[in-house]
């Protein structure tokens, strides 16, 4: 990220440096230096619109064809938007596209997202590669207007004009238009980013187990609205406790991000006084060294903002921005806003960390956001009625693990009765703590129509495992069963939060909003089914309508033969996928 | 216009009917006559057909009756019925009566009338009413249909039959067309007759004499056969030679056979006499000639028939049909070939596998028509590869000179290369299926009602069947896992699983079905099951749960663990085939030529097959691992042969441009993938099940260490006790042998009583409990008897002691018999039967001990002849197997524990170690008494025990010192040992000779020579070998 900053401006200086020199006898010379520098620091301070405004003037006194002025024009042109512009722009003063120049990243991005389609509402354009990631479009734009209008309400600011959302294919995309590595990536599992004056995201058919992309996008989006606000002064520790504290936004309260198994991992780090100091989290928490210590400094961070928005709301978070933008260090903004000082802030925040109800120690491990393309050795979780005996590989407990063992042989066998038994077995041995055993238990009470049991396991699950897209799937299944259908409907809508290629989840939404009458929701759910499967919208709306029918079918989804052909080419995760990644780390450019 | 004329008017309307009728009953006669006689004729004309050969003189007469059958009939119904039917129009009047009931005999009526009205002269009746009558039975007749009164059906029969016929002769063309043909011609043949020539058929000729001269083929000698009529039978190719007298006097003769001429020799103008070949079979006849060569007379046809000769038949008696070969095998084949004339060549015929052509073999011949050889194949020379099959059979030809040689073959069979992996494969595939039944008999436990307290009575006994499934479950486990054990190339850790399986599950089914069996009595009795009985059932199904449970889980990471080693030993093949391609490469880069070079790429394409197929297979295998720990995909991954496929390509390319260095350097690279593949198989295959089992795995390793403690202690303990003996071997041997002698005859009638005794009881009322101390009671009582006769004292004293301790065993059990009798409420009368038994028992057992106590009392008191320190030396020795004693009570109570966790270890080991702990505590108990000699005995039985147990394990595959599962152990073993490899070598397990002090080795060898001594020997070595074994034995 400096790297491809720093070395560019370098080189601009440099570059620049003599064609102002050239000009030295003329008056301007000393205008165009600070209209050179004007520009820079509105870019650096995320200010496109400033930038372009120092350009105007540059271009007025400098002449409009020299790489410098040129090579600034491109950069204001790739913010804004247009790639092909800024690559006409630096390609007219020069052929250096090597790996780290601005000219190769617009190139890059240029062809990334050159066969992109896009979809636009009020304040965003949500960029997306042709396919089925099409489906994102409408629920992102939902989320992103949500949550302009909660900064709005809380940090009393939003980005001018329509904000650039890009969606990509991969990680090795994402390294290629955001200038970060591909190492770095796959290392702190970045999975979005803010940078470019846009936010971009991997799609979630590239992660193995999905992740929670609804709120990632909300995420880079404070990024966005606090780097502008603060004309980025915010440094890393507060830009991203922020940004953790208020990603839930858009769906409800703020401070609903913590999941229970971050929280343990804090609670461990807690123990074992091993927390990551503020002054470590620079120059970003996506380079610390693990995604363990990543996770770890987005949970204390999370708790400083936590801190101080319950003592003084967002006001207080207003305040430390203003206060850095005014040119305070970040220990004086803190103090100015908490009415502490900064030491006594420090003291007050780890009390209240420590003070955390943490919970026992989790059976799976941390759950990573794991790229596909480095998860060759990853099962995907099965789906439904299908077998998997190394889910339950992580389990701490042996007896448990037999007993789980042993259900799913049963389970294999169609012995749902003695299946049940032996589940439940592990399930009181080990409780909530493992997911996918829960799972495993709730798939055999539902064969078993023994449903309050079945919800009643599910609704514990998702207590220490809120980001689990199947158990919102299982829970969603009774619901439909029921015909519960507001309840069916979130369900499916917090599965569709981290894995949104699912077919069932899209059809289930069907029946749902069907249900409700929402005759909107009900289309572009149709919509979806249809774009994911190839079926026809009628036999959507058909098999729609199954859905939940039968006591048999709880325990399973088939699709109809033509939506199972194209569900079969589908990555296998999509479709498959549940465990959510609990804390995707993402790369904001301060 | 003339008026119309009223009485032909009248008659018009009956007279036409009545003509109508008798014109339809003429024609359906004429057609009925055209059918019937159609059929007549076929059938006449299938006749002569079919007896045309057989008698060929009534062929013809048969073919000319056809016509004259069709005519005769045809006539016979066309005129003779015809007349007979239709007669006069009165007759049809009446069958128009009887058809038509409107009209009635109103037709007859206006026939008379009519006959009235036109007589002359008054008839007594109204001429108009007369005719009025004939208009209106004129009108009605005429609204008849003639078709009605004419009976149709026997019509519809003539079709029918005829039908019917022609079926009959298509099924009689198609079974016997040519015969038909054959016949027909024959008869038309005979039939053609010149016209205008008179045909003589009779005989003229007599004494007809005919010589054959067989083909050299069938080795008959010539054959002379007078007085006949001349019918001829051989072989084709036989000569004929023929000599006869005319009944006249003649010119010219011949025989006229088919179309040919045989001329005579005619001598004496009555004598004839010629030769012909018999060819094929038909016909002959005698035919006389004037000078000019005509034809004057023609004797009857004469058969000729041509004795077929079959192709040669032949029989394979050995092998089986298919037989199962190992590299170095010399088959035996035994065979039968026989042919009606002889043969002429004998071959072996087989085919390799993938070959289109077949190899043959000469095998030897002996002369005759029947003979039965056999031939030593080596099948070395085969060079099959395990697995390969190979079809063969046996071809024989016969001698046919004149047709041809014919051949004919045994029937196929089947040999194929003895194939250790596909019988692992198939052996792992049987447990795989029994361990299948396990789960489902686990799942049928757990969802049955047994456990559930407020379960109807009804579905608690249903789960009898349950019972019954699992015990027979537990029957198969122990079959299997016996044929497995005795089966060659088997894993023996599955063996000993599904036995030790057998032994675990077993007795918690067994426990649950007789409680089931108790509460059926109670149900009987009308009684309801109590809170008590429900819970009892309850723990007993719970226990059997948990230990099916463990056996499952267990047995699943065996056959995982055994699907790994599968993995690995193909992983080992793929690189073996690796190096013999290089080899190969090596030796053509060495001496390069075209057709070395061809071979290499054909080798290379042959190990590239071998490579996907087993690398489908180790998928396929892999695929089956259920092992939570085992990373499936990423072994999938690792098999991929995608990578190897291409670099295989890649080594073809450069042997195709003969660039072999490079070819050897991608060969290498090959093989150093291989091993790493090899070397992840290994490393998964030692800690499998290691994370599955940590608490089981670190029990064993410990088990082992302290195993191996314990041997090493008890081996110091018995050398140090037998220093102490040694130095106390003094003995008193005449002196016991005088005591002996004087109590010997009333020690052996009490063994004479006990043991005629147990023979007696009733055998059916004894259980699985009890059984196996009779057996021990009976042995121990024949050891007793035995030693008695041998006047060996010691050994009957220590057999004795194993008589009275069984005999003791069955007595407690007859007395628990009794107090069960009481808690099941058995019926009274079963109950007395029960305590009459338990007071025979009772006795026996008393017997039983007198006995030994009588000959314990034989020997001096241990320890009379050591000194105070040796005495001082043996109560510490005592005190340190008293030790030992309780860490092998510790080893055992570890076994149980490990037992309790998966099945291990077979009760067999368990009762191993528990008596090793009781042969210890024996040891301490004589050591404490002072006496060493019976000490040291126990302490060598106890270390013997240790020893084998240790045996055991290293047999079983214990102690790689891999983290993994530890293997099954089976302490029974099989009784007919095993054979592994492709090899048949004998036991090297070393012999170890007892030394003569020993007080156990040598009662067991002592023991083995009185049995040999009952063998027998020949006469005259009898006393020699007597005097022999009294020697050894003293």
């Amino acid at each position: 990220m400096m790297r491809t900053r720093v070395i560019p401006l370098l080189m601009l200086g440099l570059l620049v440096g003599p064609v102002i020199d050239a000009r030295a006898q003329s008056p301007g010379r000393a205008a165009a230096r600070e209209h050179f520098t004007a520009v820079e620091k509105a870019l650096d301070a995320w200010d496109v619109p400033g930038a372009r405004a120092a350009w105007e003037e540059l271009a007025r006194i400098a002449p409009r064809d020299s790489e410098p002025v040129r090579q600034l024009e491109g950069r204001i042109l790739f913010e804004e938007g247009d790639y092909q512009g800024a690559i006409q722009a630096v390609s007219s003063v020069t052929d250096d596209d090597r790996p780290g120049t601005y000219l190769r990243l617009f190139r890059d991005t240029a062809k990334v997202v050159g066969a992109h389609r896009s979809v636009e509402s009020e304040h965003f354009i949500f960029s997306y590669p042709e396919g089925k990631d099409a489906i994102l479009a409408p629920y992102a734009l939902e989320a992103l207007e949500a949550i302009r209008k909660a900064m709005l309400e809380d940090l009393g600011h939003a980005p001018e004009g329509k904000v650039r959302v890009e969606v990509v294919h991969d990680a090795r995309d994402l390294a290629k238009v955001s200038t970060l590595t591909y190492e770095q990536i796959k290392t702190t599992g970045t999975i979005a980013i803010c940078k470019f004056n846009k936010l971009i995201i991997t799609s979630p058919k590239a992660v193995v187990r999905g992740y929670d992309w609804l709120d990632t996008l909300a995420h880079e989006y404070i990024h966005l609205v606090v780097s502008q606000k603060s004309r980025n002064t915010v440094p890393i520790w507060l830009h991203e406790g922020m940004a953790k504290y208020l990603e839930t936004r858009w769906r409800g309260e703020a401070g609903g991000a913590m999941s229970p198994s971050t929280l343990a991992l804090l609670g461990r780090r807690v123990k074992a006084d091993t927390l990551i100091p503020f002054e470590k989290m620079h120059p970003s928490i996506a380079l610390l060294p693990t995604a363990e210590d990543a996770a770890t400094a987005f949970a204390e961070v999370f708790f400083a903002i936590d801190w101080i928005h319950g003592r003084k709301g967002p006001a207080g978070l207003r305040t430390v921005m203003e206060k850095l933008r005014e040119g305070a260090t970040d220990r004086q903004a803190v103090a100015a806003a908490t009415g502490r000082s900064f030491p006594s802030f420090e003291r007050a925040w780890l009390q209240h960390v420590r003070s955390q109800p943490f919970p026992e120690l989790f059976d799976e491990p941390e759950q990573e956001v794991r790229l596909k393309a480095e998860a060759k050795d990853e099962e995907p979780e099965k789906k439904g009625r299908q077998i998997s005996y190394g889910a339950f590989r992580d389990l701490r407990d042996k007896e448990a693990q037999k007993h789980a063992h042993l259900g799913e042989l049963l389970r294999e066998r169609r012995r749902m009765g003695a299946a049940a038994e032996q589940y439940g077995k592990a399930y009181r041995r080990v409780g909530d703590r493992h997911a996918a055993l829960s799972n495993k238990y709730a798939l055999t009470l539902l064969e078993l129509s023994r449903l309050d049991e079945a919800r009643e396991v599910l609704e514990k699950s998702l207590t220490l495992h809120p980001g689990m897209p199947q158990t919102h799937v299982h829970l969603g299944r009774i619901h439909l069963h029921r015909g519960d259908w507001n309840a069916a409907r979130d369900a499916f809508l917090q599965a569709l939060a981290v894995n949104p290629f699912d077919p069932e989840v899209h059809l289930s939404l069907v029946r749902a909003y069907d249900g409700l009458g929402d005759a909107k929701r009900t289309a572009r759910a149709t919509a979806a089914v249809v774009q994911l499967t190839g079926l026809e919208p009628e036999r959507v709306v058909a098999a729609a309508a199954q859905l939940g029918k039968q006591d048999r079918a709880l325990a399973d989804f088939e699709l109809p033969e033509a939506e199972r052909r194209d569900a079969a080419g589908a990555p296998s995760g999509d479709a498959q996928g549940t465990a959510a990644g609990e804390q995707p780390s993402s790369a904001p450019t301060p | 216009m003339p008026p119309p004329n009223p009485v032909a008017d009248e008659q018009g309307g009956f007279r036409a009917l009545i003509e109508a009728v008798r014109s339809r009953q003429r024609q359906q006669l004429w057609l009925r006559g055209a059918l019937w006689g159609a059929l007549g004729a076929w059938a006449v004309l299938l006749l002569a057909g079919l007896l045309a050969e057989l008698r060929p003189g009534l062929g013809p007469v048969l073919l000319w009756l056809a016509p004259a059958v069709f005519l005769a009939v045809l006539l016979a119904f066309g005129l003779w019925l015809g007349r007979r039917q239709v007669g006069t129009p009165e007759r049809t009047a009446r069958l128009i009566a009887r058809r038509a009931p409107k009209l009635g005999l109103d037709v007859l009526s206006a026939i008379e009338l009519e006959h009235a009205l036109a007589a002359p002269g008054p008839g007594g009746f109204s001429p108009e009413l007369a005719r009025a009558f004939l208009r209106d039975t004129g009108a009605r007749a005429a609204r008849v249909d003639p078709a009605t009164i004419v009976d149709g059906a026997p019509l519809k029969r003539a079709v029918q039959a005829l039908a019917g016929m022609l079926v009959l002769s298509l099924v009689l063309l198609a079974v016997s067309r040519e015969r038909l043909v054959t016949g027909w011609r024959v008869a038309l043949a005979s039939s053609e007759t010149p016209a205008g020539e008179p045909i003589r058929r009779e005989p003229i000729t007599g004494d007809v004499e005919l010589t054959y001269r067989y083909p050299d083929h069938t080795g008959w000698v010539p054959r002379t056969v007078s007085g006949t009529r001349g019918d001829i039978q051989a072989p084709a190719g036989t000569v004929v030679e023929l000599s006869s007298r005319s009944d006249r006097p003649v010119e010219r003769a011949g025989l006229s056979i088919g179309e040919a001429f045989v001329p005579l020799r005619v001598e004496d103008g009555r004598s004839l006499s010629g030769s012909f070949v018999v060819e094929r079979a038909g016909s002959y006849a005698f035919v006389f000639q004037d000078a000019s060569g005509k034809e004057v007379a023609r004797g009857p046809d004469l058969t000729i028939s041509v004795e077929a000769d079959g192709a040669p038949e032949v029989t394979l008696r050995a092998p089986e049909e298919e037989l199962e070969v190992d590299p170095e095998d010399v088959v035996e084949l035994r065979f039968e070939a026989r042919d009606d004339f002889g043969l002429s060549a004998l071959q072996l015929v087989y085919r390799l596998p993938g070959r289109s052509e077949e190899t043959r073999v000469k095998l030897p011949l002996e002369d005759g028509r029947r003979m039965e050889g056999r031939y030593s194949w080596d099948t070395a020379k085969l060079l099959l590869a395990p697995g390969d099959r190979v079809t063969y059979y046996i071809e024989a030809t016969d001698n046919d000179a004149v047709r041809g040689p014919k051949t004919g073959v045994s029937r196929t069979q089947v040999l194929e290369r003895y194939d250790a992996s596909r019988k692992r494969r198939e052996a792992l595939a049987r447990v795989e299926q029994l361990w299948g039944e396990l789960l489902e008999l686990l799942a049928d436990r757990m969802e049955s009602a047994d456990r559930d307290h407020n379960a109807e009575s009804s579905a608690i006994l249903a789960g009898r069947r349950v019972d019954g499934r699992g015990t027979l479950l537990v029957t198969t486990l122990r079959e299997v896992a016996s044929e497995l054990a005795d089966a060659r190339d088997v894993p023996p850790e599955l063996a000993a699983a599904l036995n030790n399986v057998a032994d675990s599950t077993g007795s918690r089914v067994r426990a649950t079905s007789d409680f089931r069996s108790v509460l059926e009595r109670v149900v009987d009795r009308g009684s309801g099951l109590n809170r008590d009985l429900r819970r009892r059932l309850g723990e007993l199904v719970s226990e059997e749960i948990a230990t099916e449970e463990n056996d499952i889980l267990y047995l699943e990471a065996l056959i995982d663990r055994r699907k790994m080693e599968e993995l690995r030993a193909m992983g080992e093949q793929l690189l073996q085939e690796r190096r013999s391609l290089a080899s190969r490469i090596e030796e053509l880069r060495n001496a390069p030529d075209e057709a070395g070079r061809e071979a290499a790429l054909q080798e290379v394409q042959a190990l590239r097959r071998r490579i996907q197929e087993l690398m489908h297979r180790m998928s396929e295998l892999a695929k089956g691992i259920r092992d939570e720990h085992l990373n499936a995909e990423a072994l999938q991954e690792l098999m991929s042969e995608g990578d190897m496929g291409s670099m295989l390509d890649e080594v073809e390319q450069l042997l195709r441009d003969g660039k072999m260095d490079e070819a050897l350097a991608k060969l290498q690279e090959l093989g150093m993938q291989m091993e790493e593949m090899l070397q992840d198989f290994e490393r998964a295959e030692e800690n499998l099940g290691a994370e599955q089992f940590p608490e089981l795995t670190e029990a064993f390793m410990r088990f082992q260490e302290e195993l191996q403690e314990t041997v090493a202690t008890q081996e110091q303990l018995a050398k140090q006790t037998r220093a102490l003996q040694d130095q106390a071997s003094a003995q008193d041997r005449s002196r016991i042998a005088q005591k002996g002698a004087a109590a010997r005859d009333a020690l052996l009638e009490k063994v004479e009583r006990i043991t005629r005794d147990y023979q007696e009881l009733p055998g059916e009322r004894l259980d699985r409990q009890a059984l196996p101390s009779l057996e021990r009671a009976q042995e121990a009582l024949r050891a007793t008897r035995e030693a008695l006769d041998a006047k060996d004292y010691d050994l009957a004293a220590e057999a004795s002691r194993q008589a009275a301790e069984n005999a003791e065993a069955l007595q407690r059990w007859g007395q628990l018999q009794r107090e069960r009798d009481a808690i099941f409420f058995n019926p009274p009368d079963a109950q007395e039967e029960t305590r009459q038994l338990a007071e025979r028992l009772e006795r026996d057992a008393q017997l039983a001990r007198e006995v030994h106590d009588a000959l314990s009392s034989l020997f001096p008191e241990p320890g009379s002849q050591l000194s105070a320190s040796e005495k001082q030396r043996m109560e510490q020795l005592a005190k340190q197997q008293r030790e030992l004693q309780q860490k092998a009570e510790g080893l055992s109570e570890q076994l149980q524990a490990m037992q309790q966790m998966a099945p291990v270890f077979d009760q067999e080991a368990m009762n191993q170690m528990g008596q090793v702990a009781q042969r210890m505590g024996q040891a301490g108990e004589h050591l404490e008494g002072q006496d060493a000699r019976r000490g040291h005995g126990e302490q060598r039985g106890a270390l013997e025990g240790l020893e084998r147990f240790q045996q055991q394990m290293q047999q079983q595959g214990q102690g790689k010192g891999g983290r993994g599962i530890p293997l099954p152990l089976m302490a029974g073993g099989s009784p007919n040992g095993r054979r592994e490899g492709n090899g048949r070598g004998v036991s090297q397990d070393q012999v170890e000779l007892p030394d003569p002090d020993d007080f156990e080795s040598p009662q067991a060898f002592r023991k083995e020579l009185l049995d040999a001594m009952k063998q027998g020997a020949p006469d005259r070595y009898r006393e020699q070998l007597k005097r022999y074994y009294e020697e050894l034995v003293r």
